[in-house]
């Protein structure tokens, strides 16, 4: 805890070399790729961005129509899919990372400690690619 | 002898870490047709349970393995002329995984348990 430059499993050992070519306040980038990785992830934090705190079945039903936006509607066996890709999955993961909090008994999804990096550094992929991956976002 | 497709006797018990295993259920991976790796395995583990996939909660999976690593094995080493696939095990809780490179995933329960 603490050391803002290790991304919690990674090893930290490659970035302190990385860290020290760049500004002082900049930390390890690890943790925004790690949560960037799987586009599920991009769309929750896409997601809660717009949204806020969020209940997870509302999530997953937000993924679900994010990822089915070409045939239209959502089936309850591709919702329970996606909420349970979310719970086991990605939410954990995201929570990992502290860019999510997970609130168990009220099934909550909220912004973590490290959202608003993850969600600037989304913004800025978008802005390098002319908004080619903001048209696959949540309104489609 | 050893056709993969073709589901024995030997695939219902296994020997693993000194204890023999039961098969509980299996179901067929295909990427294409049921996205992700994660809720394919927790559907297996309902199935085990007789039970629907939202009551699986605890563990969380993603305690329990990489599904992620798992995932990129299975999607690696694919292989249509691989005589035997290769396995991924994992425990999840008192259950068993097995994910196959050919996608089919296995529960099993310790044996003494099964009825």
């Amino acid at each position: 805890m603490g050391d803002r430059f290790d991304s919690d499993r990674v090893g930290s050992a490659d970035c302190s070399s990385t860290v020290a070519v760049l500004t002082p306040q900049t930390t390890c980038p690890d943790f925004v790729f790690d949560a960037l990785t799987e586009e599920r992830r991009r769309t929750i934090c896409r997601v809660l961005d717009e949204e806020g705190a969020r209940d997870l079945g509302d999530l997953a039903m937000d993924v679900a129509t994010a990822e089915h936006t070409a045939d239209g509607g959502v089936t309850n066996h591709e919702w329970e899919a996606v909420y349970t890709s979310l719970y086991h999955q990605q939410v954990p993961k995201l929570a990992s990372l502290d860019v999510v909090a997970f609130e168990p008994n009220s099934a909550t999804v909220a912004p973590g400690e490290r959202f608003a990096a993850v969600v600037a550094a989304l913004d800025a992929v978008d802005t390098a690619l002319d908004g080619r991956l903001a048209s696959r976002g949540i309104d489609g | 002898m050893d056709d993969p497709e073709a589901p024995s006797e030997r695939d219902l018990l296994v020997r693993w870490r000194g204890r023999n295993w039961t098969k509980a259920a299996d179901r067929q991976f295909d990427p294409a047709a049921s996205g992700d790796l994660a809720s394919a395995i927790v559907q297996a583990l309902a199935d085990a349970k007789r039970v629907s996939a939202g009551e699986v909660t605890e563990p969380r999976l993603y305690d329990c393995v990489d599904v992620e690593a798992v995932a990129q094995f299975v999607s690696d080493s694919r292989s249509p002329n691989s005589p035997e696939p290769d396995f991924v095990r994992f425990d999840y809780g008192e259950s068993l995984v097995e994910v196959r490179t050919d996608g089919r995933i296995s529960v099993f329960v310790p044996a003494s348990d099964a009825v």
